[in-house]
């Protein structure tokens, strides 16, 4: 196949915004590549395009990840690195010629001990990460206590019950709310049931403003608790509340409050 | 090298008790009431502190990653779930992505920009490609009824919740001030540029594609995309953010 005729640099730019959004194809990809490897100034173009996108990336609203992926990032690191394939490749690499000599029935018999030693060492291994997952489910949680101690001892904690919003309706929680650190914790009880895939989103209110707070995925039993994002002025809006929204968190509320209260002390 | 990566740690430790977390992940300060030296003193630590760490990585130093995913897999986590919508999809494309910063650490070279924006370009072209795969086996249906001139599709701002009118961005609380800054920067753009970008950016459509769902020339597209990428990088409010070149 022929090779596409050498761009312009006037052209590189219009593709090089595509390839910063991944909008373009493959080949698309590797001309400007080409391009960029020969022309310094267009590389640097590139390269701006991309922060640029990024900044895109930076304006959707921020969700904590899952506590327990950062085990598995961190465990699948050790797991890269780890001896334990390459020990398998060699042992492989290692398997002698089909010959009955006692050398190699010696040799044989240090293979399977190998072997055996291989599958005991994986084994162990096995141990080693159900221990270091919990230690780090552990060490996930202490950074929790340790942010919410922070959060209860700060001077300016506001503390709030929330309310169910229609009556006869079992919910209650509260919500820890530190404006000085800017995090709080929402704890709740009994809340009605949810469709999988579906979250509560925490929401900040004041006048026709709604500032989200985080999520929060509660138990079969409807009970949950999260951190939540508090905005330094927080005692400046008017109630915080709860609504059932898509799991990825919504940009505004979507379905009527299911609980809340009011925030400003006038209005207790 | 090992005591040099507990140095940078060490460094690195003392830093997230100064700096909140926003703050770090892209280097910079918004807005607030800080001197403009403090803010400037404040990036250059985060930056030198950051290449140290993607040091200790190179010399496969687990806590070292372990630093850098406390500081920046709330922002890819937040993006790949953006594109993605569901989280075990998107935590793969967010271990994937530290992943390779572990087994290719020279994959990222600080000269050509920070941590942070690699780390999202990086995660943005796998969470394309499972969408672009999703799309091929299940013929993804488009939410929005195309149009000639965006009107009817999702525009940006929209779904993001915040425009620029919304009031003063300084007046957000610290941890929206980012988004915030940002959401003002591309409420300036035209919205013909900004449901290009949107469309580009967080549906993963390619330009043609975008060119046959919007009824114009591939051309238009090319231009809108280009210009709107170019204005954002000339915004006044995000000028801090850019590397030095």
């Amino acid at each position: 196949m022929s090779e596409p005729a050498t761009m312009t640099c006037e052209e590189f730019l219009d593709l090089a915004a595509a390839v910063a959004l991944d909008a373009s194809d493959s080949e698309e990809v590797r001309r400007v590549e080409r391009h960029a490897a020969e022309c310094p100034e267009c590389a640097r173009q590139l390269d701006s395009f991309r922060e640029v996108a990024a900044v895109i990336g930076s304006a959707v609203p921020q969700l904590e990840p899952p506590a327990a992926l950062r085990g598995r990032v961190l465990e699948a690191a050790r797991h890269t690195r780890g001896g334990l394939p390459r020990s398998l490749a060699a042992a492989r690499n290692r398997r002698p010629r089909f010959r009955f000599s006692a050398p190699w029935l010696v040799a044989a018999a240090s293979f399977l001990v190998s072997l055996v030693a291989v599958g005991w060492l994986a084994m162990l291994q096995g141990d080693i990460l159900a221990l270091q997952n919990e230690a780090q489910a552990a060490r996930d949680r202490a950074a929790r206590f340790e942010r919410l101690s922070q959060v209860l001892a700060s001077d300016k904690l506001a503390v709030r019950p929330l309310r169910p919003i229609a009556q006869n309706v079992p919910s209650h929680g509260m919500v820890y709310m530190d404006p000085l650190s800017g995090t709080g914790m929402l704890m709740c009880h009994d809340l009605p049931p949810i469709e999988q895939g579906r979250a509560y989103q925490v929401w900040f209110v004041r006048g026709n403003e709604r500032v989200s707070g985080g999520l929060l995925w509660p138990d079969r039993s409807g009970n949950g608790s999260t951190m939540i994002q508090v905005p330094t002025d927080v005692m400046s809006y008017e109630s915080v509340g709860l609504t059932d929204e898509p799991g990825t968190g919504s940009s505004w509320p979507t379905t009527p409050r299911v609980m809340g209260t009011p925030l400003k002390e006038t209005a207790q | 090298m090992v005591a040099v990566c507990l140095r940078a740690l060490s460094f690195s430790h003392a830093l997230a008790g100064r700096y909140t977390r926003s703050t770090v992940e892209l280097g910079l300060t918004f807005g607030g009431g800080g001197s403009a030296a403090a803010a400037r003193r404040g990036l250059q630590a985060a930056v030198a502190d950051e290449a140290a760490l993607v040091a200790c990585v190179a010399e496969g130093d687990a806590h070292a990653l372990e630093q850098l995913y406390e500081r920046h897999s709330r922002g890819v986590y937040s993006v790949t779930m953006r594109l993605l919508g569901d989280s075990p999809a998107a935590e793969e494309v967010v271990q994937e992505t530290f992943l390779k910063l572990w087994r290719q650490p020279t994959a990222y070279q600080s000269a050509r920009g920070r941590l942070f924006p690699w780390l999202l370009s990086v995660a943005h072209h796998h969470a394309v490609d499972l969408l672009r795969r999703r799309q091929l086996e299940q013929r993804h249906r488009m939410p929005a009824v195309p149009s000639s001139n965006g009107d009817g599709l999702v525009d940006l701002l929209d779904n993001l919740g915040l425009s620029s009118s919304d009031g003063d961005p300084q007046s957000r609380a610290g941890a929206f001030e980012q988004q915030a800054t940002v959401v003002q920067a591309l409420g300036n753009l035209s919205k013909e540029q900004r449901v290009t970008l949107e469309l580009a950016y967080f549906r993963g459509l390619t330009q043609l594609e975008i060119a046959n769902l919007l009824g114009l020339p591939l051309g238009t597209v090319k231009t809108r995309m280009r210009l709107g990428l170019q204005q954002l990088r000339k915004a006044p409010e995000l000028a801090r953010l850019w590397s030095e070149r």
